[in-house]
């Protein structure tokens, strides 16, 4: 099962949820953020998807083992020009892992098509506000035009009452919301998921009904 | 159900029009129940051929197509215009939709709804059959489908420069501007060098560095398997290269064609030395 997370707009917590939901799933996360990497391992030596992309590695070779297995992307504009996403779903299929969780890159480009194009279903992420909700909305029709279903949406980093039936209705899909957590927002660099540093927390439990909806899609 | 039952259905037979295949007689039943101000529509696609057949059935009703959900997740194959999907060789297919309406099944407007026992013309049941094609034909990849209608996402050639080693780029790009980007001379003493056969060094190096990428791809174009051998050993993919060159190319030509016009801007300038002399 191939589960890619988008949004439409940057700065919602994509990577955050993507890594946290793919240790929840024991999958593999794809930094398929060609041009603005943030999951770790980018900048280490060894190849990444951006090799992989340019037939210079094969997909095995670029995955980082570590609390969440990562296939990183590389940091240099040079590498996002050579990467040829028409390799994605090649890429993407990485042998020994039931889900692979793709993290996209924000916008309405290719490169954040693609990603919705290889994946059976989406996680959508928003933040609780009006114009968020609006990029959100952009993505679903997005993820639609392309054959990929919409899993579950993820309000992220609320804060107080958010409008999770309000949203639900507005993206036709279950709604999460997410705290703000700092035990969250650090994971990614302390290499932590939160089903790991605080699996009792209300961030964790968000994260597992996250990925409680992937394998749903995944039975269908 | 305390809706009013609109009963009854009618029976039409599409015939696929594509040229090339006599009559594919496909069919499409439909009835429609309104209740609450929902019209809620039944359809039977029956297909009678011995292949399995795509076919494309849209919404007549005057409302938004409010499709089948499991989780909250659209059946594959609807959208806000209907359903797309395939039917078996010899096989039915069996479709239900809701449509918000006004209350009595009369939407806003004042127009009723279609009735299905008015269906003998095209325009009237609450669905349409739309196309019929060969399935094989209408399977598109939507992976092919982004590339073809969302913008390219790679960063301007510009943006990157041909480097030696595209991994290097990114740090260097910035510091040490690539083709195009030295701009205007900085000062007019820091200009081209006395000598006019030196060429300046950033281009002297930028120059070199094309030549080499250049060269290589012409040893993996035309030389001999071993030195194509050692080229690739050398950690270059046959990729990359003709990617690099391909920049090369597009910026060679653009340097070109700016020194051209230089040059010929600079040997048509005429200075009137003795003339600024005098003001100065």
């Amino acid at each position: 099962m191939i589960a890619a997370v988008a949004g439409g707009k940057g700065g919602v917590g994509k990577s955050t949820l993507a890594y946290n939901v793919a240790d929840a799933l024991d999958a593999l996360v794809v930094d398929a953020d060609l041009a603005m990497a943030d999951l770790p391992g980018g900048r280490e030596r060894g190849p990444d998807l951006h090799d992989v992309l340019a037939d210079r590695a094969t997909p095995a070779e670029a995955v980082r083992p570590g609390p969440v297995d990562v296939l990183p992307c590389g940091r240099s504009l040079a590498g996002a020009r050579l990467a040829d996403v028409r390799g994605l779903r090649e890429a993407v299929a990485v042998d020994g892992y039931e889900h692979v969780v793709v993290d996209s890159p924000a916008g309405l480009r290719v490169d954040a098509g693609a990603p919705l194009a290889v994946a059976e279903a989406c996680l959508l992420v928003a933040s609780p506000t009006r114009w968020a909700l609006a990029d959100a909305i952009a993505a679903r029709e997005l993820a639609r035009e392309l054959d990929c279903g919409l899993a579950a949406v993820a309000l992220n980093r609320v804060v107080e009452d958010p409008p999770v039936e309000a949203v639900g209705r507005a993206l036709g899909a279950p709604t999460t919301a997410v705290p703000a957590d700092s035990r969250l927002r650090r994971s990614i660099a302390d290499r932590g998921p939160v089903g790991t540093t605080a699996p009792e927390s209300t961030a964790a439990r968000a994260v597992e009904e996250l990925a409680e909806a992937v394998r749903r899609c995944a039975v269908r | 159900m305390d809706g009013v039952s609109f009963g009854g259905s009618a029976e039409r037979t599409f015939i696929a029009d594509d040229g090339t295949t006599p009559s594919m007689p496909v069919s499409l039943d439909s009835t429609v129940t309104t209740a609450g101000g929902v019209a809620l529509v039944s359809v039977r696609v029956r297909n009678t051929e011995p292949v399995a057949r795509r076919v494309t059935v849209a919404n007549r009703l005057p409302g938004d197509v409010l499709p089948p959900r499991r989780h909250g997740v659209p059946e594959p194959g609807w959208s806000a215009d209907g359903y797309d999907g395939v039917v078996d060789a010899r096989d039915d297919l069996a479709l239900g939709y809701a449509c918000r309406v006004a209350e009595d099944g009369v939407p806003a407007d004042g127009e009723p709804i279609p009735r299905d026992d008015t269906a003998d013309s095209d325009a009237g049941g609450p669905v349409e059959l739309v196309a019929v094609s060969d399935p094989r034909i209408g399977e598109t990849d939507p992976l092919n489908a982004a590339l073809a209608e969302l913008g390219d996402h790679r960063p301007p050639p510009d943006a990157v420069g041909p480097s030696d080693d595209p991994r290097k780029v990114g740090g260097t790009a910035a510091d040490e501007p690539a083709v195009g980007g030295s701009g205007p001379d900085r000062s007019v003493s820091g200009g081209p060098s006395s000598d006019p056969a030196t060429l300046p060094p950033g281009v002297m190096r930028y120059l070199d560095g094309a030549d080499g990428r250049i060269a290589r791809a012409e040893t993996l174009a035309g030389g001999s398997v071993s030195d194509a051998t050692a080229v690739i050993d050398a950690g270059v993919g046959p990729v990359g290269v003709r990617e690099l060159v391909a920049l090369d190319a597009r910026a060679l030509g653009r340097i070109a064609e700016r020194a051209e016009s230089l040059a010929a801007r600079a040997e048509a300038v005429d200075v009137p030395t003795s003339a600024l002399e005098r003001l100065a």
